[in-house]
């Protein structure tokens, strides 16, 4: 099975990124796949990105769109807030299905 | 009592693990889930503990050095946010702090005095600090407590009261930010946006935050920073070019390094973190409440970032030459948009007023975090951090920001 990257960015890369990092890899664990999480800042995702080449980016605070290299953006806000986790894990997984 | 002393004697690396743990099965965790996050918070501090030894062993020669040769006195290290949140962590009122917050938020949110439902529970270290800042000025852990709860209540009301900015400028509906180093500064930018609106011809101008990023958006890199500062304070220092290099490449290091350790310590109190933010939201299903998270969310805006990278060498040339300051801006240049997010939300991201807005605030900063130096390396001695002989003090300039606490403090200060 696939392995997808996924790079979640936040403002610090610390306290909101692992946050949803970990959700993230769990609520998509749980959908049957299987995902590589990373974490970045905001600054510096730019110079991530065409380095890691991320499936999806899911951002816990605005980035960029020309940081993003054409890579899609999710907005990892309700992992952090617990409100529309399932309804975003749900999003995810279709688009990364879609990508096979 | 022996018991008790044994462990607080044992210092934060073993304390915090055993609080944490203690407070996961008071959360119903289950022994293997709390034992893991304590231990993982252990880890975190031994990593946080390691790189202030590097950084306090590679700077405070070179700083000390900086001063004899050129009078400057900015002796006091700036060791950032990350260290004065582990500081904060390894004080014995921590778990008190924890539960009275979330009592008085509990509390608040049914009687309807906030819509506030703060499920930051990492950032609750600001209340610990401020409650600690209190304590060991008085040497009452209880007044240390009262002061965190002052501050809790204070933060809340101003996050209901800015939500509509966060709202509008950075796009979050139902969100607010209880971020006490930003928040506190809110109600001095609104004001100063205001008085900036009817100054004719200043209020008109307004830079591109886009420009800015591209071309110097690489300088906000931790790494860079380190590595640029560190050479400065190399070269400042007399060094030779080995020494210069040396000294670079190990403050690169720590700027990088750093806020991985605090990382760790993080993911030791996620578990802790779910559990409250599931309280929370059991107590309250359906009511309308802004959610309260840290101020991480909103500071990846162009305009915030731009202010922020022009803010390090303004914050670097305020701090040499305003007098009466003493401490030298390093760790927390990487943090900026924290202490400076509120100067650059009331005008809705207009990149001119926020400089100016800005630098009035770091003045503020400035001060705050000199005069803060002696408390806050007396809490650092007292939760045994690792300080190389002859190390002057600490502060940071995340610290100057908790203007509030700050407040507090002055007024406990003058009864005192």
């Amino acid at each position: 099975m696939k392995t997808f990257r996924i790079l979640t960015i936040c403002g610090t890369g610390i306290a909101t990124s692992t946050v949803a990092a970990e959700k993230c890899k769990q609520y998509l664990t749980k959908r049957g796949l299987k995902v590589e999480v990373v974490e970045c800042k905001a600054v510096e995702a730019s110079g991530k990105i065409p380095v890691y080449s991320p499936h999806v980016v899911v951002a816990t605070t605005p980035v960029n769109d020309s940081a993003l290299h054409g890579t899609k953006k999710f907005s990892g806000l309700p992992f952090l807030t617990g409100v529309g986790m399932d309804k975003l894990a749900d999003e995810i997984a279709a688009y990364l299905q879609s990508l096979e | 009592m022996q018991i008790i002393n044994f462990i607080l004697d044992l210092g934060p690396t073993v304390m915090m693990p055993i609080i944490i743990m203690l407070l996961g099965l008071l959360f119903r965790q289950g022994f293997p889930r709390a034992f893991r996050s304590g231990l993982t918070i252990g880890m975190g501090f031994a990593g946080i503990f390691l790189v202030i030894s590097m950084l306090t062993s590679n700077l405070s020669p070179a700083t000390q050095a900086m001063v004899t040769n050129w009078g400057l006195h900015l002796d006091v290290m700036d060791v950032g946010w990350p260290i004065a949140a582990a500081i904060s962590f390894g004080t014995p009122i921590v778990p008190a702090v924890f539960i009275m917050g979330l009592f008085i938020n509990v509390l608040m949110l049914s009687m309807n005095w906030t819509k506030t439902m703060d499920i930051d529970l990492w950032n609750y270290w600001h209340f610990i600090f401020s409650g600690a800042l209190i304590m060991y000025l008085t040497n009452s852990a209880i007044l240390g407590i009262i002061a965190s709860g002052i501050t809790i209540v204070i933060v809340l009301k101003l996050a209901d009261w800015t939500q509509p900015y966060v709202a509008k400028v950075f796009d979050m509906p139902g969100i607010s930010l209880p971020h006490t180093e930003s928040i506190s500064w809110a109600p001095l930018g609104i004001l100063l946006n205001k008085v900036i609106d009817k100054i004719p011809g200043i209020n008109k101008i307004d830079i591109n935050p886009e420009k800015i990023q591209e071309r110097f958006g690489v300088f906000g890199e931790p790494m860079l920073i380190g590595l640029v500062l560190g050479a400065f304070i190399g070269v400042l220092a007399g060094y030779t070019v080995e020494g210069v290099v040396k000294l670079s490449v190990n403050m690169a290091a720590v700027l990088f390094l750093m806020p991985r350790m605090v990382r760790i310590l993080m993911e030791g109190l996620l578990p802790l973190s779910e559990s409250g933010r599931e309280y929370l939201s059991n107590r309250f299903p359906g009511k309308e409440v802004f959610i309260g998270l840290d101020a991480a969310v909103v500071i990846g805006h162009p305009s915030v970032m731009a202010v922020c990278i022009l803010m390090i060498p303004i914050t670097l040339l305020l701090a040499a030459v305003l007098p009466g300051n003493r401490i030298l801006p390093f760790t927390d240049l990487a943090g900026l948009p924290f202490c400076l997010l509120w100067a650059v939300a009331p005008s809705k991201g207009n990149v001119f007023r926020g400089l100016i807005i800005s630098t009035i605030f770091m003045v503020g900063i400035l001060y705050i975090a000199t005069d803060l130096a002696l408390v806050t390396t007396l809490m650092a001695k007292q939760v045994n951090f690792p300080f190389p002989e002859g190390t002057a003090a600490i502060s940071s300039l995340d610290g100057g920001a908790h203007l509030i606490p700050y407040i507090i403090f002055k007024i406990v200060e003058i009864f005192h």
